[in-house]
């Protein structure tokens, strides 16, 4: 039965409490920016470059290293499987996300991770290691 | 010294005179000449050799565009007559002509009239529509998409200022897209050629778009600082690799991280993809 409901849709992974797995790439970052935000909705922030991290209800934009100087170390995953050495929390805000996916792009569109999660709104935290240029971000949903 | 014969005089003066010799006559000229002089005879002579209310032959005809007396065919009422009549009054919501002229023809096609334009107006609207011509060519190629506001205009001063104004939009333009990094910047000097769009610098990339950094700053805000950890300005490609669909070739400037992110922001937002 939960099956038959889970195929319909009705119930997702997390209503049979398995556990997203955190999941990690290592990308040269064009322009030194990532978007992290519903698949369907757009609506990008205005980066008018100072600080490091922008956003709109469905979108935040962090700032990452330069592509020339490397690839930036980018993970997504659950709350229960944070790292022990997160470094500096940058970003921690509910996200509307009607498509119950969130993508994290570059400025190029081009899909780099990106989750299902179970509600039309999500709590999103992102951590850095406190620098604009960070080499590393983590993205934790829920 | 015998006396020159009107004729042969009249005959000298049109030799001799500006085809646009009524353009200096006054419209007041009478003030300021005896009646019946042979200077006030010369004035009505040059006055008379134009009036924009003479009507002309029709475009069509072998002598279209000459001057001809009125009546018949030819005459006002011919609704192809061309005039400097001032047309009627643009009406909102109507439909108006906004194809511009191609070439330099002393006549332009509006409101479904075509108006005959002075030697000032045509010297003036060629120069207008090449500062245009040229300034919106200059931001598409950074923006392909950009077009100027289209413009409703019904004299021939209007189709002029329409160009004046296409030409000042395009240069605000280019001024707002260098602002945030797409095309060389105002404080732009060195640069070195890229490789292409890769963008797998090589050591002595490096070290030669710091160099220029530090002497010139960042192309795009001139600061001195590149804002990175490392001390590295982002080696930016000119025209961008996202607004560079035709390959030109490109050049590497120094950028600060600020003005890359702000780059980067434009670039997404213009939904460009590679």
């Amino acid at each position: 039965m939960f099956d038959m409901q889970l195929k319909a849709g009705r119930v997702d992974q997390y209503a049979r409490g398995e556990e997203m797995t955190m999941v990690a790439a290592h990308v040269r970052v064009l322009n030194s920016l990532l978007f992290i935000r519903d698949a369907y909705i757009k609506t990008l922030p205005l980066v008018d470059g100072n600080g490091a991290v922008w956003s709109t209800p469905s979108c935040v934009a962090v700032s990452c290293m330069p592509d020339s100087d490397g690839p930036t170390e980018i993970k997504i995953g659950a709350s229960s499987e944070l790292p022990g050495n997160r470094g500096k929390l940058l970003f921690d805000a509910q996200l509307e996300t009607p498509s119950r996916r969130i993508i994290v792009e570059t400025v190029l569109a081009k899909n780099v991770l990106e989750r299902d999660v179970s509600n039309t709104v999500t709590r999103v935290r992102i951590w850095t290691n406190g620098l604009r240029d960070t080499n590393k971000v983590i993205i934790v949903i829920g | 010294m015998p006396p020159i014969p009107p004729a042969a005089f009249a005959h000298e003066c049109d030799r001799f005179l500006r085809h646009d010799a009524h353009r200096f006559l006054r419209s007041d000229w009478r003030r300021f000449v005896l009646p019946g002089s042979e200077l006030a005879a010369h004035y009505a002579r040059i006055e008379r050799k134009y009036s924009s209310d003479q009507p002309r032959v029709p475009a069509g005809s072998s002598d279209g565009g000459q001057w001809t007396s009125a009546g018949g065919s030819s005459g006002r009422n011919d609704p192809r007559v061309l005039s400097d009549a001032t047309p009627d009054p643009i009406r909102p919501g109507a439909q108006y002509a906004q194809n511009r002229r191609r070439g330099g023809s002393g006549t332009v096609f509006v409101n479904g009239q075509l108006l005959e334009l002075t030697p000032a107006q045509a010297a003036r609207l060629t120069v207008a529509e090449t500062q245009a011509r040229d300034a919106v060519r200059r931001v598409q190629e950074l923006d392909p998409s950009w077009k100027p506001e289209p413009s409703l205009f019904a004299t021939a001063e209007g189709y002029i200022a329409a160009y004046q104004a296409d030409a000042q939009e395009a240069s605000a333009r280019l001024s707002e897209l260098q602002r945030v990094g797409i095309g060389p910047g105002s404080f732009a000097g060195k640069s070195i050629p890229a490789r292409g769009p890769e963008r797998d610098f090589t050591a002595e990339e490096r070290r030669a778009i710091n160099s220029i950094g530090v002497e010139s700053g960042c192309h795009t805000c001139g600061i001195k600082e590149p804002g990175t950890a490392g001390g590295n300005f982002v080696p930016d490609h000119q025209p961008p690799n996202a607004v560079n669909p035709l390959n030109r070739i490109q050049r590497l400037y120094p950028q600060c991280l600020t003005c890359s992110l702000r780059q980067g922001g434009w670039i997404s937002t213009r939904g460009v993809k590679k």
